[in-house]
């Protein structure tokens, strides 16, 4: 078995950690917001990759194509990209109505506030 | 009467009704469409219910694409009653927290109430009718951010700070969800609940496998 075809879950699953790192670590609300977006995406990349096959093309009927990639992940991709913009949009939005009502994003000042 | 799209209903209806809210504005309005549309939800649900009586499952491909390649909204007893329960639920609510809703919000700011509770009624509609686990996921990430939006709207600032923690938390939590959707779907080539079901393999796996994990004998 050749482990070179898992290379992309390799640097997808790093990419998760990456992501997942700077939410648990970061103070600053915005930077959160970007991990949790490389978080996000990297797991997208996880349910991208296995849709493509070597030698496989477009799944249009063609009686000389024998091969067909698998279209169903991008779709599904699409649509959990769009529903990330959503959440990213909302999480920001919370960040700058945080910033007007403590007037700092930075979390350990807003528990110092609340105190 | 073709009576096919009643699982439908429950989770479009409340979708289409909340950015009318959005855009009307007038509380009286926005409450008047609030209640007609957990009224209609409840209503067909409690029909749909009715219909469970001499066929087992309701059953709407949408599109007219049949279920192992199409998107599938299918009612059965369980999730039936499931319905029935929430949109009975959020139509009592809709109907009894709205004197007090006053006392909670700004009068100019009870538009974003009923919008956020429609999407998150949608939401969970949504989650309990269809038989799709990426349309599942979707309709997670629905109703939560109609959940996030009705936590900011609290009257303490604290709210805000609640809501963000709430989102992060949600967000990672819905992104595993689509991680073991994505690996179901890599092992069984399906996305429709009752194809994963019959793929004898992957259910004995999950049954079994995760059970002597559990009971290791």
């Amino acid at each position: 078995m050749s482990y070179i075809g898992l290379i992309n879950y390799v640097a997808a699953i790093l990419l998760i950690t990456a992501g997942l790192y700077i939410v648990l670590s970061s103070p600053n609300l915005v930077k959160k917001l970007v991990g949790l977006s490389i978080f996000q995406t990297s797991a997208y990349l996880i349910f991208v990759a296995p849709g493509k096959i070597f030698g496989g093309t477009v799944p249009v009927l063609d009686p000389n194509l024998m091969t067909y990639s698998s279209p169903l992940p991008h779709v599904l991709i699409l649509t959990a990209i769009v529903v990330g913009v959503a959440t990213l949009s909302l999480g920001l939005a919370l960040a700058v109505r945080i910033n007007e009502s403590f007037g700092t994003i930075a979390e350990d000042k807003i528990s110092d506030v609340n105190e | 009467m073709n009576t096919d799209f009643l699982p439908i209903i429950p989770a479009v209806l409340p979708l289409a009704i909340a950015p009318l809210c959005l855009l009307i504005k007038n509380s009286l309005f926005c409450w008047a469409l609030t209640v007609a549309a957990m009224f209609i939800s409840c209503m067909t649900s409690f029909f749909t219910l009715g219909q469970l009586g001499t066929q087992d499952e309701l059953s709407y491909p949408l599109g007219g694409w049949d279920a192992p390649v199409g998107i599938e909204y299918s009612i059965d007893y369980l999730n039936g009653v499931l319905l029935f329960f929430i949109s009975s639920f959020g139509f009592l609510l809709t109907v009894l927290y709205s004197g007090s809703l006053k006392w909670d919000l700004k009068g100019s700011r009870h538009y974003f109430f009923y919008t956020a509770f429609l999407l998150t009624f949608a939401g969970l509609a949504g989650v309990i009718a269809t038989a799709d686990a990426f349309n599942a996921f979707v309709f997670i990430e629905i109703s939560s951010l109609g959940t996030y939006i009705l936590i900011a709207l609290g009257k303490d600032k604290r709210a805000l700070l609640a809501s963000y923690k709430y989102l992060i938390v949600g967000t990672i939590g819905a992104t595993f969800f689509v991680l073991g959707v994505g690996i179901l779907f890599v092992l069984t080539g399906s996305l429709n609940f009752l194809d994963i079901l019959s793929n004898k393999l992957i259910t004995f796996n999950l049954i079994f496998k995760f059970g002597s994990i559990l009971h290791p004998s």
